[in-house]
């Protein structure tokens, strides 16, 4: 059986540079050191290969620090691999729960600005922005400021905008497991769509339940290599097994 | 089943072309770049007047600050320097002559100003969003020339105030507001792809700025107080771009101010390059700006 790979990642390495205050021996290279700063590399992701193939839906796990944000943001395109590559039918959506839009302005006009920035022409925009609101389930508080709205809400309001151009892939990144039933059965719905719709999903999220809920194959990193990548069950096992023992 | 672990990179990428599959992070041809840019215009206007939607909303007496502001700074010049300096004999209208250039200087530095810390300022939208980051700093530009707009027509009543006669020449004027937001946005985008690279740079803006409202004669007539410099010091002086862009400005009311053609065409011409080298860096350096 030969499946179709909708995105390959490829020896992906990721390498910070970084400016430490390190303790150095001898007094005056000390006071260099202090003056200088040192520059030190910090290695974020090592050696990375995987794929994802259509129709699929796969979870990323892993600690805190150990890399996920930073495969995220080079699936995405927003950040460069040092040496490796991706590859994708087209470049993944990101829905980011941790970044924000413009705080003080209402809920509507961060629609319409989001549909805008996704290369949505102003007529397709206001096509799409009664469905976008009807997805976000705001209607009710969408002319309020988003410094108004809960994380949930925000979610929602993000999560409304990157589905309203259904992409090939969408990278969630902790956006799930946020928001009320109603919500996340509208969500579901969704992520079903897209599957179905020749896509896949990806996504990263600290609560098991939510991806042993929604993903059939699981990629677990952890400090920064790749430690597991197969059926849900089996690696959200091994990946428990080491929280407990960390745990210890 | 294809096994990604234990093909090499360019086995890899075979795969991945024998599926019609693109890099990620690949790099666009610069001429796709500035497409991509023309076709999402509506997003930066939009982003610039929700900008500023977002910053009059916090102040209670809101857009009226645009015009009290710039206002009361001609006022405190012309008492500081005009009056105690005696800067005052530098033009026959200098209340005139000080307003033009305390207003145009005001719409260079907010554009220069903005758009060179926007990319840190505005690091949590870029990273939402996946959008060109040129669009960032021009959506600021866009902002300062916007919100420039009502303060900068009042020349027009000042003008006539001060005894200047209504001339053809004054329907130039939101052009030449366009170029000197052009000119502040090209060198504000070559500063913040600099800050973006080494930090320290974003301490040594508020210098600069500080360096370029002392020397570009707003409150005096440049060509004048250098006469007696040095030659090198009194020809960087006048043909300073924020200096010639003043005088562009009040030669469009006050002739004998203008600049020679040969100067304006020059801060043109400048102007272009400059903004042409911004665009080509930020293609170039598209992936590393957040």
């Amino acid at each position: 059986m030969d499946k179709t790979p909708l995105l390959i990642a490829s020896h992906v390495n990721v390498d910070y540079k970084v400016r430490s205050q390190r303790n150095s021996d001898g007094r005056i290279n000390k006071v260099i050191s202090q003056i200088m700063g040192h520059s030190s590399t910090i290695h974020a992701l090592k050696d990375i290969s995987f794929n994802v193939y259509k129709g699929e839906s796969v979870g990323i796990v892993g600690t805190n620090g150990s890399g996920k944000s930073s495969l995220i943001r080079c699936l995405a395109g927003l950040q460069r691999p040092t040496s490796g590559a991706i590859w994708a039918t087209s470049t993944p959506a990101m829905l980011s729960i941790n970044g924000t839009m413009l705080m003080n302005l209402s809920g509507a006009r961060n629609i319409r600005l989001g549909l805008l920035a996704l290369g949505l022409t102003p007529d397709e925009v206001a096509a799409k922005y009664p469905e976008a609101v009807e997805i976000s389930g705001l209607r009710d508080h969408i002319h309020f400021p988003m410094q108004s709205y809960s994380s949930g809400m925000r979610a929602r309001l993000k999560f409304a905008v990157a589905i309203s151009r259904v992409p090939d892939i969408l990278l969630i990144d902790e956006a799930l497991g946020t928001g009320d039933a109603r919500f996340a059965a509208t969500s579901k719905q969704l992520l079903e769509n897209i599957q179905q719709s020749a896509g896949a999903v990806m996504m990263v999220n600290h609560s098991q339940a939510a991806i042993s809920a929604a993903c059939s194959r699981v990629i677990w990193i952890e400090k920064g290599t790749l430690k597991a990548n197969g059926p849900t069950e089996e690696v959200l096992e091994l990946y428990s097994e080491h929280l407990a023992k960390r745990k210890k | 089943m294809a096994n990604l672990e234990e093909m090499s990179f360019e086995e890899a990428q075979a795969y991945a072309e024998s599926h019609g599959l693109k890099r990620v992070d690949k790099i666009k041809t610069f001429f796709g770049y500035v497409g991509e840019c023309w076709q999402l215009r509506h997003f930066t206007y939009q982003y610039a007047l929700s900008k500023i939607i977002a910053g009059t909303a916090q102040n209670r007496l809101g857009l009226f600050w645009e015009f009290l502001t710039p206002l009361l700074t001609a006022l405190m010049y012309y008492l500081a320097f005009g009056v105690l300096l005696g800067t005052r004999t530098d033009s026959d209208n200098f209340i005139f002559f000080l307003v033009a250039g305390v207003l145009t200087f005001n719409l260079f530095l907010q554009s220069f100003q903005s758009s060179s810390t926007s990319l840190v300022t505005s690091k949590d939208l870029a990273e939402t969003l996946l959008f060109p980051r040129i669009l960032i700093p021009i959506a600021f530009g866009l902002q300062a020339l916007i919100r420039s707009l009502p303060t900068l027509s009042l020349l027009y009543p000042f003008a006539l105030i001060t005894g200047i006669t209504p001339s053809w020449a004054w329907l130039l004027l939101p052009f030449q507001l366009i170029l000197t937001v052009i000119c502040g946005l090209s060198i504000g985008l070559l500063a913040s792809r600099a800050v973006v690279k080494v930090r320290d740079i974003a301490q040594a803006i508020p210098l600069f700025a500080r360096l370029l409202m002392f020397t570009s004669g707003i409150f005096f007539d440049v060509t004048a107080r250098f006469e007696n410099a040095p030659d090198t010091i009194a020809v960087i002086a006048i043909n300073s771009p924020t200096a010639l862009l003043l005088d562009m400005t009040r030669g469009l009311f006050i002739p004998e101010d203008l600049p020679s053609s040969n100067q304006i065409l020059g801060v043109i011409i400048g102007t272009a390059v400059t903004f042409t080298f911004a665009f080509v860096l930020f293609w170039r350096g598209e992936r590393r700006n957040g």
